[in-house]
């Protein structure tokens, strides 16, 4: 068997300048996420997938160059696709029963009914689900105008 | 006989270092590791709704989320990442001072990171936003709060009396000392104390008795609190208190943002003291796998945060 030692596998794969510019644009990425978080997007769809395609970019960048993925052999398929496929099975086989649910849930915490939505003089949704009014099963019966802030 | 030995040997395995693979393999766990984490939170996420189905999962300001902290937070792992390749690139090119330099700054830039980290923990624990300890509905958050009312009267009964086995015990014996005093010494500031203690304890039962009869709401209770504290016997007994209020699924929050970010942070540590020892030893070319390696694993812990970063901080709790 071949003994391979560092002094064999070292080559020069990117240079000071490109690990540098690679940073910049980690950093750029990371101000332009932020940025459209402060935006307060309407579309909130709009905004994580934004937001989750610049990490995933982001995430490239560091696999590819930091990580060296790039320079690597074919080795590197072998170690990442089984993990990777296991990695975005997880979360969708979860889903189905926690997360998408045809039924109506019956934790306690689902089993408080909003009361008066229609109204229009109503606060935002938000704050009518957390404020103490609507989570309070006795006043229940309160018009929405009472809520507090 | 004569033996020939080619003396190029034949090419099998890899073509990288022993543990190099190892690290990649083990890479390869903590990939999985992290993203049942993850993938549990974006589950529970997308199914805490209410009854009429919409996302009820609690905002940014609710639980303390500070979005500037983890974009800083960001910059300081991406920093770090790019130190340890500077390192690595300056250990391949046989610079050791640069490589220890790089990687003093790398350890430095860890520092930071948990530093901020610690400051947001801090302020999730002071206040309550803490597993199991957040209450959800109003009647939790009424229970709660005329709870650490009576934690603040026991602990005043506590300082002032050492007899006594339980708090009832407690009670007489200052009943009884208030009257030796009020003949002694009517003025005295023990007295004070123990008719200050004593009056806590009649308007806790009142607010006690009141919530057990479901009397109480939250606005009533703000108002009594308030009242409570205005009072100039026992007022400033009752400086630390404020009154909860719910959070609809703040305990999961708290235990997934913990459970995450506490595995990153272990990671962090694990990452320092493996640069501490590579900057505490004499750098040569035989520890160049080893920056090496340890550089792979220290942008392993930049990745998932490049993740949590958004999942955690940036998409706003209405979707």
């Amino acid at each position: 068997m071949k003994d391979v030692t560092h002094s064999e596998t070292y080559e020069p794969h990117g240079s000071s300048k490109l690990y540098l510019s690679i940073f910049v644009v980690l950093c750029v990425c990371t101000a332009v996420s932020w940025l459209v978080d402060e935006l307060r997007f309407e579309n909130t769809t709009l905004l994580v997938v934004t937001v989750l395609a610049i990490a995933s970019l982001k995430a490239g960048f560091v696999m590819l160059y930091f990580m060296h993925l790039k320079f690597e052999e074919n080795w590197k398929y072998a170690i990442l696709v089984p993990t990777i496929i296991l990695a975005i099975g997880l979360p969708l086989t979860l889903l189905p029963d926690i997360g998408l649910q045809y039924y109506t849930s019956v934790n306690p915490q689902a089993m408080i009914v909003e009361e008066v939505v229609t109204s229009e003089t109503a606060p935002s949704t938000v704050e009518q689900k957390t404020s103490p009014e609507a989570l309070d099963p006795e006043k229940s019966d309160a018009p929405a105008e009472s809520a507090p802030e | 006989m004569e033996q020939t030995i080619s003396t190029t040997p034949r090419k099998t395995g890899l073509p990288i270092t022993n543990g190099k693979l190892g690290m990649w393999l083990f890479l390869g766990t903590e990939i999985m590791f992290f993203t049942a984490f993850i993938g549990v939170y974006i589950v529970l996420r997308i199914g805490s709704v209410d009854a009429t189905g919409r996302s009820a999962w609690p905002g940014p300001e609710e639980v303390h989320i500070n979005a500037a902290a983890g974009a800083f937070n960001t910059f300081v792992l991406l920093a770090s990442s790019f130190l340890v390749v500077m390192a690595h690139n300056a250990m391949g090119q046989k610079e050791y001072g640069k490589a220890r330099k790089y990687l003093a700054f790398t350890f430095l830039c860890a520092c930071i990171f948990l530093g901020v980290k610690a400051f947001e923990y801090q302020g999730k624990f002071e206040h309550g936003i803490l597993p199991g300890q957040i209450p959800e509905t109003a009647e939790e958050a009424i229970l709660k709060t005329t709870g650490s009312v009576e934690s603040i009267l026991n602990a005043e009964l506590e300082r002032l009396t050492t007899e006594g086995e339980n708090v009832l015990e407690k009670k007489t014996i200052l009943q009884t000392e208030e009257l030796e005093w009020k003949e002694k010494e009517p003025n005295s500031a023990r007295l004070e104390e123990i008719q200050a203690v004593l009056a806590l304890n009649i308007a806790y039962t009142e607010l006690n008795d009141s919530r057990r009869l479901g009397e109480l709401n939250l606005q009533d209770l703000e108002n009594r609190v308030e009242e409570l504290k205005a009072n100039d016997k026992f007022g400033s007994l009752l400086e630390s208190l404020h009154v909860y209020h719910p959070i609809l699924y703040g305990n999961i929050f708290a235990s997934t943002y913990f459970l995450m970010t506490g595995f990153h942070a272990l990671h962090v540590v694990i990452g320092m003291i493996l640069f501490a020892v590579a900057i505490c030893a004499r750098l040569s070319e035989r520890w160049a796998d080893y920056v090496e390696n340890s550089g792979l694993y220290w942008h392993f812990v930049d990745l998932v945060w490049i993740f949590l970063f958004p999942l955690i901080y940036l998409i706003p709790a209405t979707t």
